[in-house]
């Protein structure tokens, strides 16, 4: 085979593979696009395909759990008080109008306070976003819906126990712009895209009730007196707030002459109790908001401490509540 | 993509047979019906009037005064008695709806309204029984309840009479109850106990016949309708359906699912109101009901399930309607529920497959359900209605030697599996099974 036709036997088979090639790009080109195909029976599950960072960070989220939640499960005596099923199952909140409260659905309880309780679509069609301009060939045929970030969306549930007219009522400074800004921060996703952390810090991430609080302690100078302060320094709402189980605790403990410590006495409890604890009143620390008080101290002089405890119910042993915070008093 | 495809060819929401409107509302219209705001027009001028907080005083001080003996006790006496009775009731009924009114305050309360009380008061006198916390009181409100026909109390007597803790409290109340015991109603072919001992059972079995039909005897006259009065108290019981806060509604609902069966109809009537809250929680009542309904509409020949089939229009409130077909216990309205089985969104045939298992009586479904569960590829059901149709498959097949639950365990919480066993066993108690 001379070289010169082994060249234009080359070239002819590159001839040939680019012309193949090109009546195949020309053949896509013309094929009719295929129809997007809408998810049928949804289930928040299916988001997991193309939203795993998002879904992780629910998964580790309070929403998650709202139905399984032992604790939950306890106070509701395992949702047979029904009454709490619409907040913990809900049906989507987009089928209500702003702000109404949620009914309880039928299906996938397990999975609580799911994807598609706040983001689908009334009547099924459609997921909605906070995008202002979602990938609209996406399966599950995201559109925008701009009161995904409106505090009525969270009202719905979390306005029960009146936390949201509580934000409604705080001051300018504390308020943020909505519940977002506290509780769903910024995530920033693959490719460096922006989105919103599904994890919902709140009443059971320390950090998140830490932001809420500051605790002062000290003795007063002139009179000698012993005090401690917490301000709702952080909170757009009630410090604690939504369920009435929860509750804050300050507690004093003094030091003797020896060095030793009595017991933590109770000072003072921060919580909005059943109505059928009649004899206690709501003690709530409002949002931007100073609670102080005197502390007598055994003897003069004594030195001590206080501190403020957070429980998730208000029988929780002091060793299974949060220690938010501790001061001095004294030298 | 493989999702995509799996989902196209699994999705059977699509409709794969069409089922007649008429027979199952999945295509009419909802039509609301006059209800709520019509109702509570009509009966503006019944039921208790609206007293005010001084003169809710002036009965606590009239009560406090009754207890102080001699002469002022004398006239403090005689002005409760000459006072309207419609006035004292209701001044009665605030008194107890407070919060810090002193329990023996209550006690003298609750016996005035037991001896002089208008019927009128039975709703919210039964909502005493949710938040009363002194046991003498809970006697005293089942007493009240038991004279006009009303067993809601009954439970608490009996928890009552079982304590034998021996703490004070408890045994003044059980001191109370003991003597209720002798005045339980009888029908016609019962004699009175002679005995404890035979009162005791017969407290028991007459809490039975409440639980399962809401009448305290086989000859229980069992009225259809109720006084003007009650009615007006009936439709207030109901506006609070519409509440945001759900602690009303929860309220009303504890109520109305603890009255006779004169409720029933009220509670249909409801169910087409226009507010999709007063709807959700009418039929939710029902539900609650439950088992009772089915008698009750047996007995006075109510085609329940025809009552309900227009409200299954309503995309809002199907899920519930569902709920309440099922709940009621009355077998023919399986071929309704079938439809949404086969034909209805994810949560529409959730609903469906858990009334199924709560009416479904007749063995011959075993056979569909079987096919349907089998079927290739298996029908795309949640866990819950997953659960329910496999139940209901065992329960109509006794002799499948296959494990209990068969499948989908991990998928479905514990205290899901054991609704559906409450709901199991409540099959026993429906009216196709006996009466």
């Amino acid at each position: 085979m001379s070289p010169q036709s082994g060249a234009a036997r080359i070239a002819a088979m590159v001839f040939g593979l680019l012309a193949t090639a090109g009546v195949l790009a020309l053949a896509l080109l013309m094929k009719k696009p295929p129809e997007i195909i809408a998810l049928g029976p949804m289930t928040s599950a299916d988001c997991r395909q193309c939203h795993a960072d998002a879904f992780a960070e629910w998964e580790g989220s309070h929403h998650a759990i709202a139905f399984v939640n032992p604790e939950v499960r306890k106070l509701s005596q395992d949702f047979r008080n029904e009454e709490c099923l619409a907040c913990h199952a809900p049906r989507p909140v987009l089928g209500f109008e702003p702000g109404e409260r949620v009914l309880a659905r039928s299906s996938d309880r397990k999975s609580g306070v799911d994807c598609l309780a706040c983001h689908q679509h009334p009547d099924g069609e459609g997921i909605a976003t906070a995008n202002r301009s979602p990938q609209k060939n996406a399966p599950c045929k995201p559109y925008y819906e701009p009161r995904l970030a409106d505090v009525e969306l969270c009202a719905s549930c979390h306005n029960q126990h009146k936390t949201v007219e509580q934000w409604r009522g705080a001051p300018a400074e504390l308020k943020g712009e909505n519940c977002l800004a506290c509780h769903m921060v910024d995530a920033f996703r693959e490719g460096g895209r922006r989105g919103r952390h599904h994890g919902f810090p709140a009443a059971h991430d320390k950090v998140a009730l830490l932001s809420a609080i500051q605790l002062l302690g000290g003795v007063d100078e002139s009179s000698g007196t012993p005090w401690v302060s917490l301000s709702n320094v952080g909170a757009g709402h009630n410090f604690p707030t939504d369920e009435r189980s929860r509750a804050a605790d300050i507690q004093v403990r003094w030091q003797d002459e020896i060095g030793g410590w009595s017991e933590w006495q109770h000072v003072y409890r921060f919580r909005d109790p059943y109505r059928d604890e009649t004899d206690l009143t709501n003690t709530q620390l409002p949002s931007g908001e100073t609670w102080r008080q005197d502390l007598p101290a055994p003897s003069s002089g004594a030195s001590g401490e206080a501190r403020l405890l957070y429980r998730s119910n208000p029988y929780l042993p002091d060793d299974e509540s949060i220690e938010l915070g501790r001061v001095t008093l004294g030298s | 993509m493989g999702l995509l495809f799996c989902f196209a060819c699994t999705d059977a929401s699509k409709n794969s047979a069409p089922i007649p409107a008429d027979a199952v509302g999945n295509q009419a219209e909802f039509i609301p019906g006059e209800a709520l705001q019509h109702y509570l027009q009509l009966h503006q001028g019944n039921g208790l009037p609206e007293v005010s907080e001084d003169f809710i005083v002036e009965v606590q001080d009239l009560l406090d005064a009754t207890t102080l003996g001699g002469n002022l006790a004398n006239r403090a006496t005689r002005s409760l008695i000459e006072m309207a009775e419609e006035h004292r009731t209701a001044a009665l009924l605030g008194l107890l709806e407070q919060r810090l009114t002193p329990v023996p305050i209550q006690q003298l309360a609750y016996s005035w309204l037991r001896d002089a009380g208008l019927e009128s008061m039975l709703p919210r006198l039964t909502l005493r029984l949710k938040y009363e916390k002194d046991h003498w009181a809970v006697v005293a409100i089942a007493h009240t309840l038991l004279k006009y026909g009303n067993g809601s109390g009954l439970q608490a007597l009996i928890n009552i009479l079982d304590d034998n803790s021996g703490r004070p409290e408890i045994e003044a109340a059980r001191s109370y109850a003991a003597t209720i015991l002798g005045e339980l109603p009888h029908s016609q072919n019962e004699a009175g106990g002679e005995n404890f001992a035979a009162n005791w059972q017969h407290l028991l079995e007459i809490n039975q016949l409440w639980q399962k039909q809401r009448r305290l005897s086989s000859d229980d006259e069992d009225p259809t309708q109720c006084s003007a009065e009650l009615l007006a108290e009936y439709w207030r019981m109901i506006a609070r359906f519409a509440s945001q806060p759900l602690r009303p509604v929860d309220d009303a609902r504890f109520v109305l699912s603890r009255q006779r069966g004169f409720v029933i109809p009220l509670l249909l009537q409801a169910a087409r109101d226009p507010n999709r809250y007063i709807r959700e929680h009418a039929l939710q009542t029902l539900a609650w009901i439950a088992i009772p309904i089915g008698h009750w509409c047996w007995r006075h020949e109510v085609d329940f399930v025809a009552e309900l089939v227009p409200i299954l229009a309503s995309g809002k409130s199907r899920t519930r309607a569902l709920e309440a077909l099922g709940a009621a216990g009355i077998s023919s309205a399986s071929e309704v529920l079938w439809s949404w089985v086969q034909n209805g969104n994810r949560e529409e045939r959730s609903a469906a497959c858990d009334a199924m298992l709560r009416c479904c009586l007749d063995p011959a479904w075993a056979v569909r359900l079987q096919n349907f569960l089998l079927a290739t590829p298996p029908p795309r059901l949640s866990s819950e209605g997953e659960a329910s149709l496999y139940a209901l498959w065992f329960e109509l097949e006794p002799d499948l030697e296959a494990e209990y639950p068969p499948r989908l365990s991990d998928n479905l919480p514990q205290s899901e599996w054991d609704r559906r066993l409450r709901w199991t066993e409540m099959r026993n108690l429906s009216v196709g099974r006996q009466d």
